[in-house]
């Protein structure tokens, strides 16, 4: 496609990768989850998912609260505006290549 | 773990979004008990006027409140907006409630029906907002 940018070039490397695409997308359906809910539903270690959280949290696209249920700590996970806008691309992006690879097939 | 195509990855975002907005039923579930709880507070003024029906009315009320924040704190994820549609159900379901009570104990002592219309109409913000949560969440 000369002169036109191919859709691919606009995703976020950050979420690419699929355990954080994975988390960003459980995290889409809710305003908050606590942290063993996303570990649970994705299917990562407590390890795995603290580590992608964080970088997540760096990156602006999650926000993380910690507090505690009587004596019991616990934290929760959700995302920021910035990360649902973001997400919300990702999927337009992945969509219009899934749409441009069908009509390349047929 | 990586994936096939990207309408795999769309169809997982999918899957894992719909089920982690299914996990934020519960709020209905919670705010019929609220609906229903309330109805059976004005029945119970309404039916027993003096402090008979306020005492039991009261103590129901308050082991449901209890129960139903044991029940809040046990679950793992809310819906989206889930503050703002708690505080409009709360603040217009007090409004209605501080209605009742105080038309109801002025003009309205031992009519029954006044305490079964406004019960009724009291229970309908966290009944509105049950239904808007399932719709949510299906």
């Amino acid at each position: 496609m000369p002169g036109t940018e191919h859709p691919r070039h606009s995703l976020d490397e950050l979420i690419q990768a699929p355990v954080r695409f994975s988390i960003m997308a459980t995290l889409s359906g809710v305003g908050e989850a606590e942290f063993s809910f996303v570990r649970d539903t994705v299917q990562v270690s407590d390890s795995n998912l603290s580590k992608q959280v964080t970088i997540l949290e760096n990156a602006g696209y999650v926000r993380v609260r910690k507090g505690y249920v009587g004596k019991r700590p616990r934290t929760w996970l959700s995302l920021t505006p910035v990360g649902r806008e973001t997400f919300s691309s990702q999927l337009a992006t992945l969509q219009e290549i899934a749409q441009q690879a069908a009509a390349a097939a047929d | 773990m990586t994936y096939q195509s990207p309408q795999a990855a769309l169809d997982d975002a999918d899957r894992l979004a719909n089920a982690a907005r299914r996990s934020g039923r519960w709020y209905a579930n919670y705010l019929v008990a609220y609906a229903i709880g309330t109805l059976i507070l004005a029945l119970l003024v309404g039916a027993f006027p003096g402090s008979f029906g306020a005492v039991v009315g009261i103590g129901i009320w308050l082991v449901l409140v209890a129960a139903l924040t044991i029940y809040q704190y046990r679950q793992r994820a809310t819906i989206k907006r889930f503050g703002a549609l708690h505080s409009i159900v709360i603040a217009v379901w007090g409004v209605l409630w501080i209605i009742t009570v105080v038309v109801g104990s002025l003009y309205f002592v031992g009519q029954l029906g006044w305490w079964i219309g406004a019960g009724i109409a009291t229970a309908l913000p966290p009944l509105v907002g049950a239904v808007v949560v399932y719709r949510q969440t299906r």
